[in-house]
Formats: structure tokens, sequence, C-alpha cells
């Protein structure tokens, strides 16, 4: 998955709170670095590493495996 | 300045004594350190007592080592006994050190000189030193350029003579990241082998401390002394005898998907010449792959941010206005980061250290550019790419921060310069725990590649 190509899903929430958040601390200026963030944070969240408790996706990079 | 090596040999023949090298260091600083800012303190009467006591140790017949009376500076985020560790901040306004850091003494135990505390970016939180409460630190090659960062000052300095070797941090390359815009060696060993006790922390899970030279036999000796291993165990000189011939039988590997993908011609034209010049010698090269390469930035950042924001989260409720701008915003970003996003990217981190140490089961290091683009220009905040407009800071980062979240000893070497005259550079990557042989490797590439 390319970088640019992830879009921000689940984390539209968290960046509204934050970016409210940081406006009402008086830091308008965080918003761009916080839509950044949003970026690589729901990039990260796509990561096959990431773990599924419903055991309903097997993770590929279970660490413990082979341990 | 020569070499440390050659300093050394002079000192140790009695053909130089330790008083007029560093009087002669002094003054080279005193001249150019208006233009360049490499220095934020230097320690003129401490150093020159210092020599003193020193040459009369040698007349005594009591010689301590190869860093007998070599001038070495410090970045200004590791404490020094009665100095200000500034961190190139407002923030840290009345400090004073009550004990060298450990690794400061080491040194001092080996004949070093501690001759000044360079300038850096703020609290060594970003790339290009320019954010820094001492105005910003200038390229000795081109004074319109960035010194690269976030131990900018340490880079400097030793490009433009006024020291024979440095201490820096490094974590996410800040001492690679210098070396490389500033033509020098940096080494940043494997994760925890030098301690960081007494060094102002950026990321503590992140962070290594290392030595930055004009060469790489030079950043051994200083790399051996600051882990606590002396230059005259058994071993050290079969190492440098050795280290050229190895290359016949070195395998490399190179990593090329997401580490070659974005490259400036001038860096990526020098780049495979030094790579062709290694296979030449024997080396044997082969492409190798990194299964979530495209992940480790967003992993680095989710790790960095909250770590350094912890930190920092008392200053900032307390007296945010002394940070300077940027820092301060990066600082605020961190506090936002989630745990649960945290611990992913503790997740990916151990995935990224397998994937990296399985690579280093097939071959004897890693080989790709430190920085994919020459040294900026002061104030530049993007840069063009093919079809991409990117951060600085992101490009910056972008070959070196993968080797702080796995931990793996990485060290960056002069490879030529761009046909626009700004200098570019080799980064090796060795086995966890294998700095030594690391450093072997890069003696030898060394003898191969032009000089910055």
């Amino acid at each position: 998955m390319a970088e640019q190509d992830v879009r921000v899903r689940d984390v539209t929430e968290w960046l509204e709170e934050a970016v409210t958040d940081a406006q009402r601390r008086g830091l308008p200026d965080l918003r761009p670095l916080l839509e950044n963030l949003a970026q690589a944070t729901a990039f990260l969240r796509s990561a096959d590493w990431n773990d599924d408790a419903s055991g309903e996706s097997e993770n590929e990079t279970d660490l413990r495996k082979g341990a | 300045m020569l070499s440390m090596a050659q300093l050394a040999g002079q000192v140790a023949g009695r053909q130089l004594t330790v008083e007029r090298l560093v009087a002669d260091t002094l003054a080279r600083i005193e001249q150019a350190n208006p233009e360049i800012n490499a220095f934020i303190t230097v320690l003129a009467d401490g150093a020159l007592a210092d020599a003193r006591r020193l040459d009369a140790d040698l007349a005594r017949g009591h010689y301590r080592g190869p860093l007998h009376g070599m001038p070495i500076s410090v970045k200004d985020l590791v404490d020094v006994e009665g100095v200000p560790t500034t961190a190139a901040s407002r923030v840290r306004r009345g400090h004073r050190a009550r004990h060298d850091a450990p690794v400061i003494a080491r040194l001092r135990e080996a004949g070093a000189v501690i001759i000044g505390k360079t300038n850096l970016h703020e609290f060594a939180y970003g790339t290009t030193s320019e954010d820094s409460a001492y105005g910003p630190v200038r390229n000795p090659l081109d004074v319109t350029r960035s010194a690269g960062g976030s131990s900018g000052g340490s880079a400097a300095a030793i490009a433009a003579g006024l020291c024979a070797g440095s201490v820096g941090t490094d974590t996410g390359g800040s001492i690679r990241i210098p070396a490389a815009a500033c033509g020098i060696v940096g080494l940043k060993p494997t994760v925890g082998e030098i301690t960081c006790e007494g060094v102002v922390p950026l990321s503590r899970s992140l962070d290594h401390v290392g030595p930055m030279a004009a060469d790489v036999a030079s950043a051994w000796m200083l790399y051996q002394v600051m882990a606590g291993t002396h230059p005259a165990d058994a071993g050290f000189h079969e190492s440098l005898a050795g280290a050229r011939e190895a290359l016949a039988s070195l395998r490399l590997g190179l990593p090329r998907r997401y580490f070659l993908d974005l490259l400036d011609e001038g860096v990526r034209v020098r780049f495979e010449e030094a790579i062709e010049g290694l296979r030449q010698a024997g080396a044997h090269v082969t492409d190798v792959d990194v299964p979530h390469a495209e992940l480790v930035g967003t992993v680095y950042l989710h790790i960095q941010l909250p770590e350094s924001s912890a930190y920092h989260a008392a200053t900032l409720e307390r007296e945010p206005e002394l940070y300077t701008p940027p820092v301060r915003l990066r600082l605020e970003m961190g506090r936002y980061v989630l745990a649960e996003d945290y611990a992913r990217a503790q997740q990916g981190r151990d995935v990224l250290r397998r994937e990296v140490d399985g690579l280093l089961e097939h071959v004897d290091g890693l080989a790709l550019p430190t920085l994919p683009i020459p040294a900026p220009s002061l104030g530049q905040a993007t840069v063009r790419l093919g079809r991409a407009e990117i951060a600085v800071r992101t490009v910056m980062l972008r070959l070196t921060q993968l080797f702080n979240v796995t931990g793996h000893p990485a060290i960056s070497l002069p490879s030529g310069r761009t046909a626009g005259g700004l200098p570019t550079a080799l980064q090796l990557v060795g086995r966890r725990g294998g700095t030594p042989d690391l450093l072997r490797i890069a003696l030898g590439c060394e003898a191969l590649l032009p000089r910055a």
C-alpha cells in the first residue's frame, strides 16, 4: 500500500476532537501537523501486524509464532 | 586540521605539545565560529589547563593512549561538569551540570580535552540545527546551507577543523544526517552500547550516543573509549590492518525498494558509483528488501512523538513561550497520540527489527545513502523529488530512522560531492551488537570512496 493512498477513516473523529482541543488551547497552528499525524495514524492502523480480537483475521506477522 | 590518528602520532612522538594543539584549535574557533556558529560554549581556560596537565603527564611518561590531548567537542545535550547544558533552548536557562556524563568522564580519563559545547537543533528535535536559541548552525562548506541536525554544531566544527572529534546523539539520524551534510564520519552504535546517562533525552527508547570525526579510524578510537573499551586493547590495531583486505569477501545488501525510491539525482549518481567501486573491489552486492519499509516513518513517529512530549510535558505547561515555535508545535502534537497507537507502533518496531535481523543473516551489512538530498538551504521547508513535494524534515529522516527503531548500528561516511559541490554520504548498517565489525567494513569502504 502506498503512503499517499491511505485515506483517513476511523481517525476522522479523533482528528476533529484534536483540532477543536488545539484551538481551545490557543494552538491553531497545530492543525496541519495534526492532519499529517492523522494520515500517519491511519496508515499505522492499516498495518498487517495489528490484531483483531474476534480471531477472524490471522495476524501473519504474529511475533509469537515460532517463538 | 590533521586527522585524529595523525595528531595522536605527533603528540605521542612529542613533536606536538597538547598545549600547542589546544591553543591552535581555540584560535581557529575564535576565527571561524562567528560565521558558522558551531559552538554555544567554548571552554578555553579549562581546555588550556587540561592541556598543560596532559603535557606534564607525558613528560613523566604517563601516556594515556591515542586520545591523549585530543581536542573534543560535545553536543550541548550532554553534561559536562560545571558547564550549562543548554540543549540550545531558553527552557534550560540557568542550568549547570553537577557531574560529567559517564561518556565524558571516560573521554577525560583517556586523555581527551573537552574544548567546548556545540550548537544543535533545540532539544535535538530537528534535522537542520536552525531552531536554536543561539541561532542557526551554518554549514562550513556553504554557509547558506544547513549543517544538518540535530548534532549540526558537532559536524560543522569537525568539518571546519575546530576539533578533532565530537560526542553526538542520534534519535532518528542526528549523528548521521549532519555527518552526511558536512562531509564527515558519524557512528550510531547498537542501541544501549554507549550509556545515555547525563544526556538530555529526546525519545528515551530511540536515543543513542555516538562519535563523530573526520575519518573512520578516528570515530573508532572515540567509540572504543565511549563504549568503555580502551583503544589499546588487543585486537584494535589488527582490526585496522585487516579491514581493507576484508572487502574481497564482503557481502552487502542493497535495500532498493523504498530506500532508493526518492533520491536527489546527484546523490543517486554518487551512491551508484560507490556501490560499483565496492563491487570492483570484490564485494558481493545483492538487492534485499525490508517488507514493511513503507511503515518505518509512521512507526517512528508514533514512538518518538509521545516519548518526547512526556519528557517536556511539565515545561510545556509552565513556560511554553520559551520554546522555539516549531519545536513547541511538534512537542504539542505528540500529546495527541493515543496509547493504543503507541502500542501498535511498538509492535511494528518488533516486526521491523526482526526483518532487518533476517536480512543480516545473509549479508554482512546493508548499504544505502545517508541523506536522500544534499544539505538543504537554511530556511528551506520542502524539497521536490521527482513529482513529490516533501517536507525537508521528512526527507532527511527517511533513510536513517529505521535503525533507531530497530537498534542496529549504522555509520555514515563521505562518498564524494554532487556536481554542485555538496557532500554525499554512504550509510552502512551492521548486525546488532556488531559495531566493531561494522567499523571494520566502513574502514575498508572508506579507502575506496572519494573524500567529501
